[in-house]
């Protein structure tokens, strides 16, 4: 017995011994997709695809998954979620468990389930709208990158879990320290760790920061609300700028070829009245192509001019180079939370296409140079729009097959809001909102309410062709979403949803092909990698993050 | 529209006049500060149930509001950096979870004692409620249905404690019109399999694959959606007593049902 357990140990190590050096150098990121046993940014790569190129289990034999192992943590709150993806790397899992109260990342046996270190980290004072939330720590290099909400960066040693350094990244002149919470994986991107902060309705004045990767030192920092001088500062009135929202709580994508990393930012505050914000507010719901140099921006397209229906941009960019009506071409492809469909070209910004996934009734088309036509305004009586507050889809992120050439979407589909606005002053460290919507389906991270209605709204898995916007397929569920998908080249789609099921879809036809029941919801976006040669599917739902392989 | 005025009013006065705004914003402070310790529900530290008055060393608002911007030394209660106003309005979230005792247009209740005879007697409501340990489980458990129940919200500052003559009403309307509201779990359903036999009962739950019943033999069921012929919704099994009663067993009927708070003596 401990002749094997020695051995185990040595077998496991082995793989990170045989490294030399630096663990896992920025080239490792940059071609992600030449080692498909390992999952090593948010998306898998830096495009965000969350597609991966295993092909052990198939259509087939999906049928066969069996659990392998659970990683259990702490019971969270009424709001808090299991968030994280995790990355693997050569046999070694690391993922971050929600601060309930503590952050605590875990290096793990991705074959075992079994822990080899632990590192904690108990946030302070911290004020987040919707959850003590983490989507996962980035890697580079030796070292692991924990972005808190309490805005701290940590460097963290990925064979020890020692930290290397700890900070707090500096707050602006505007609001209080803690209206900012980092809740996302930061993105790297040759030697930098870039993020940015969570707060949208707390009237912060949002922004995208590159820091050091040796250091924690900022390099840049851009601003996603222009200031006095800068261009777009015109589509803001008075001082709303200051405090004007574009949070960042989704990472961003990278395009090594053009050196520009895209991200999505959140709504313009105050989150339900546009009237103290006259103009279409730049640059927030938007997406914004920055140089990974210097962080200065190079193009926008703004999916949501002047939100006043709280339609965050955060989703991840998925980014593909693909044949697009006849011409092959850079492309970004963006499921919106507005409920929008979009192809853009990655390398200019242009608008390509955009075509509603859901119910949309806020917007009623596009003028020529891709700006949506808005359909109502919010008013102090309320107006129904749909989608609702909660969106047609949210950050929870969607995938792009190559080989099906289908773009999956987490969906809500017939969800609505009665947006009503109400004056209200900035005051820092308060709830910056200017109204408030109605909301019919809740956030709930358990499985805990029962749902005695099939009408009406409910959640799906869409297939859409990126050519025209068209829905190819549907896998209905009876109660919403708030699960990422991932994609495999055996043409599998795996995703979950509120019943806390986990389930493994034809990505062809939506053909439901094995589910699991997990018993808490799915509130991150799987992931697949393999140890040994044999590849395993891993996904968190509840409390717990459980994983899969063939039997 | 009195009764709720009476009832908002009250409510105002009781929270130092903080407006459903704030009484929000407190319960965003306290979500993202508190809720992590002490949970969302306010309930997980031993001995202490935030939302129902039940603290270890407060009872006025200003000691609570005190505790949460000093701390308590030698335990792990921190202080936290609010200010006077945003503990108040923590302490007004909190507040606004107890029960309102403001009395509204309330009537004037019958006698429960007779009422408890009417409703085990000439009523026959035990061959379908239950009341503690006895009587049927296949209507809706009343051992408790003369307490307030509060509505969920989420974003927005909680629901406030419906009045007494507001449970009251409802208690009424149950009564006399069974089927003017129905709560969704207690609504009946009649699944008709493919093979042809039938199950009526309360629908308990459903999710993409099955549903889930309680049937008319007191049976726990799940029915793969896949064997199903139909699937309808019922009117209520619950007779209107309208007819059924005088108006003074009406009024004792009401003043039991009334007083059933969860306590039932046996």
């Amino acid at each position: 017995m401990k002749l094997r357990l020695v051995l185990f140990l040595l077998l496991t190590a082995g793989a990170v011994l045989d490294v030399c050096g630096q663990q896992v150098p920025f080239e490792r990121i940059l071609n992600a997709n030449k080692e498909p046993q390992n999952w090593l940014t948010y998306g898998g790569t830096l495009f965000n695809q969350r597609y991966s190129l295993l092909n052990q289990v198939t259509t087939d034999n999906v049928k066969n998954l069996e659990l392998q192992w659970v990683l259990q943590v702490r019971a969270m709150d009424g709001i808090t979620k299991f968030e994280a993806t995790p990355l693997v790397v050569d046999g070694i899992m690391y993922v971050v468990k929600p601060p309930m109260p503590n952050y605590e990342v875990v290096a793990l046996d991705a074959a075992t389930g079994r822990i080899f270190w632990t590192y904690s980290y108990t946030p302070g004072e911290a004020r987040t709208c919707c959850g003590r939330n983490s989507k996962g720590v980035a890697i580079q290099g030796d070292r692991l990158y924990l972005a808190t909400i309490d805005t701290h960066l940590i460097a963290i040693d990925t064979k020890t879990g020692r930290e290397i350094w700890n900070n707090k990244v500096e707050s602006p002149a505007t609001g209080t320290p803690s209206d900012y919470s980092f809740t996302l994986m930061p993105l790297v991107v040759k030697d930098k760790v870039i993020l940015g902060p969570a707060g949208g309705e707390y009237g912060i004045r949002g922004y995208v920061a590159a820091f050091d990767a040796k250091t924690g030192n900022e390099k840049w920092r851009f601003h996603v609300i222009p200031e006095p001088g800068e261009p777009g500062h015109e589509t803001w009135g008075g001082d709303s700028w200051t405090h004007g929202g574009g949070s960042i709580w989704t990472p961003g994508s990278y395009d090594p070829e053009l050196n520009l990393t895209y991200w999505g930012t959140g709504n313009a505050g105050p989150d339900w009245n546009g009237d103290p914000r006259p103009g279409d507010n730049f640059y927030t719901c938007s997406v914004v192509a920055l140089d990974a140099d210097t962080g200065k921006i190079k193009w926008h397209y703004q999916f949501s001019p002047h939100d006043e229906f709280d339609y965050d941009s955060t989703q991840v960019p998925v980014l593909a180079d693909i044949e697009w009506q006849g011409r092959q071409r850079k492309v970004m492809m963006w499921a919106n939370r507005n409920g929008v469909f979009y192809v853009l070209d990655r390398a200019t910004g242009e608008f390509l296409l955009g075509k509603p996934f859901v119910k949309v009734t806020w917007m009623n088309g596009f003028d020529a140079k891709g700006k949506p036509i808005r359909a109502v305004q919010t008013s102090t009586s309320g107006v129904l729009v749909y989608p609702g507050n909660q969106g047609g889809t949210n950050w929870y992120n969607p995938a792009f097959n190559p080989r099906t050439g289908l773009f999956y979407i987490p969906t809500w589909e017939d969800t609505s809001s009665v947006f009503t606005k109400s004056e209200q002053e900035f005051n820092a460290g308060t709830v910056f909102g200017g109204g408030r919507p109605t909301i019919p389906v809740g956030l709930t991270p358990l499985n805990t309410y029962a749902r005695t209605e099939d009408e009406g709204y409910y959640g799906a898995i869409k297939a859409v062709d990126p050519q025209t916007g068209d829905i190819k397929w549907m896998y209905k569920m009876s109660q919403v979403t708030d699960s990422g998908v991932l994609t495999t080249a055996t043409n599998l789609v795996f995703a979950g949803g509120r019943e806390g099921y986990f389930f493994a879809l034809d990505g062809r036809d939506g053909k439901l092909l094995w589910k699991a029941m997990l018993g808490g919801q799915v509130a991150n976006g799987p992931i697949t990698y393999a140890v040994n040669g044999k590849q395993y599917v891993s996904v968190a739902a509840g409390n717990g993050l459980f994983t899969f392989a063939l039997r | 529209m009195n009764t709720l005025i009476t009832a908002l009013f009250a409510l105002l006065f009781a929270q130092h006049a903080f407006t459903p705004e704030k009484i929000s914003e407190g319960g965003q402070l306290f979500q993202s500060n508190c809720a992590g310790c002490h949970g969302s529900a306010g309930d997980q530290v031993p001995g202490v149930a935030l939302m129902s008055g039940k603290f270890r060393r407060a009872s006025a608002d200003e000691d609570v509001a005190r505790i949460i911007r000093n701390g308590i030394a030698g335990t792990t209660m921190q202080g936290f950096n609010f200010t006077d106003q945003q503990s108040g309005m923590v302490v007004a979230y909190l507040r606004s979870f107890a029960g309102n005792s403001a009395s509204g247009d309330m009537p004037a209740l019958g006698d429960a004692a007779r009422g408890k005879q009417v409703f085990e007697g000439k009523g026959q409501c035990l061959s379908c409620h239950r009341v503690g340990e006895n009587g049927s489980r296949v209507g809706p458990d009343l051992t408790s249905i003369g307490a307030p129940r509060r509505a969920l919200v989420f974003f927005g500052p909680p629901a406030p404690a419906p009045t007494p003559a507001a449970i009251f009403q409802q208690l009424q309307r149950s009564l006399l019109d069974p089927d003017a509201e129905v709560a969704p779990a207690n609504r009946t359903y009649r699944a008709v399999l493919k093979d042809g036999s039938a199950i009526t009962g309360r629908l308990l739950n459903l999710d993409t694959f099955t549903i889930q019943l309680f049937d008319s033999k007191e049976r726990l069921m799940t029915i793969p959606k896949s064997e199903l012929r139909e699937f309808t919704l019922q009117k209520s099994p619950m007779p209107s007593y309208r007819d059924k009663l005088t108006d003074q067993e009406l009024s004792d009927l009401l003043a039991y049902l009334f007083s059933l708070k969860g306590q039932v003596k046996q």
